[in-house]
């Protein structure tokens, strides 16, 4: 599911597609062309979590997901192979993307919410559906920290402990944030 | 907080869009952006050849030397003790294991290079060489 959007424009010179540890090592060893293959396998996962972190704006989501690739390039030698690098390439662009301090100091309130009507990408698979989209459009209505941490554990499958050292927040917020976000989607989808 | 532990998830979240393709490629931003690796800059093939060959020939001359030395007393007299003996094994291990490695890496760039490959079965011969000669003089 999470290779299914490789892209036409894609294409390999190779007879056929190498594996993934290949690229890895590859580009690891300096092969931009082998760079460039992992960013097509996976630009969408990455640009897909860039918008939901940056609250579906797309120009930033676009910015973010060019850091995180250069992030991820500067530091491919330090991958051990331990987790997918899929894996470790989601968990490098959260901590690109939430990394910046003038997040964090919103995370301890709970407010910001985003105006009632703001459309935020990624649209749902069915604009009409019922359920996605009165999802969508209560996500929209949570304030920031309590969507993201929502979003990285319950879908995403983020610990809180991890979720705490990529944001800098301690556990315990992270436990209440989600509790919160919870509770909020649940009076907004009555 | 014992009492979110038993909250439920939010039904259906994990339905929601997760991949979406960006409206424009992004690749050409960020490989002007790469900055080129210093240390492994466009290892040429012939580079790991040579890189690997060289790992290779600090094994076997000694090896060469070591295998009709193999007499216990000559043998003894080049590697004294059983934990000088222990070390040398293992050092000579790391250096051919090093040489497979390289050899690995440079496969990658040309799977179907029969050199390479040559290079590569003699490694490994030289290794279960190694662990036998370990085996019968430690």
């Amino acid at each position: 599911m999470l290779n299914e959007a490789r892209p036409a424009a894609a294409r390999l010179t190779e007879p056929a597609d190498p594996p993934e540890s290949a690229l890895v090592a590859s580009a690891a060893a300096g092969d931009s062309r082998a760079f460039e293959q992992l960013y097509r396998i996976h630009s969408g996962r990455i640009y897909g979590l860039c918008l939901r972190l940056c609250d579906g704006d797309a120009a930033k989501a676009r910015q973010a997901a060019q850091d995180a690739f250069v992030r991820a390039w500067e530091k491919l030698e330090s991958f051990r192979g331990e987790a997918q690098f899929g894996t470790w390439l989601h968990r490098l662009t959260v901590n690109v993307v939430l990394g910046e301090r003038r997040l964090l100091k919103r995370w301890t309130t709970f407010d910001e919410a985003l105006p009632e009507g703001t459309e935020l990408e990624p649209r749902t698979r069915d604009a009409d559906s019922s359920l996605a989209g009165d999802l969508e459009r209560a996500l929209a209505r949570l304030p920031r920290g309590a969507r993201t941490v929502l979003w990285l554990h319950d879908v995403e499958g983020y610990l809180h402990e991890e979720i705490a050292e990529l944001t800098g927040v301690a556990v315990g917020t992270s436990k209440a944030q989600l509790h919160r976000a919870r509770k909020r989607m649940k009076e907004l989808l009555i | 907080m014992t009492e979110y532990e038993n909250e439920a998830p939010i039904s259906g979240l994990t339905g929601l869009v997760r991949q979406v393709e960006p409206t424009e490629d992004l690749w050409a931003g960020i490989q002007l952006r790469l900055r080129p690796r210093r240390r492994h800059a466009g290892l040429p093939i012939w580079a790991g050849m040579a890189l690997a060959a060289s790992l290779l020939a600090a094994i076997v001359l000694p090896l060469r030397q070591v295998q009709p030395l193999q007499l216990a007393p000559i043998g003894v007299a080049m590697v004294p003790g059983p934990e000088q003996r222990v070390a040398y094994f293992t050092g000579q291990l790391r250096v051919v294991r090093g040489a497979e490695t390289e050899l690995l890496a440079a496969l990658k760039f040309n799977p179907q290079s029969p050199a390479l490959r040559r290079l590569l079965e003699s490694t490994r011969e030289r290794q279960r060489e190694l662990r036998r000669l370990a085996t019968s003089h430690v």
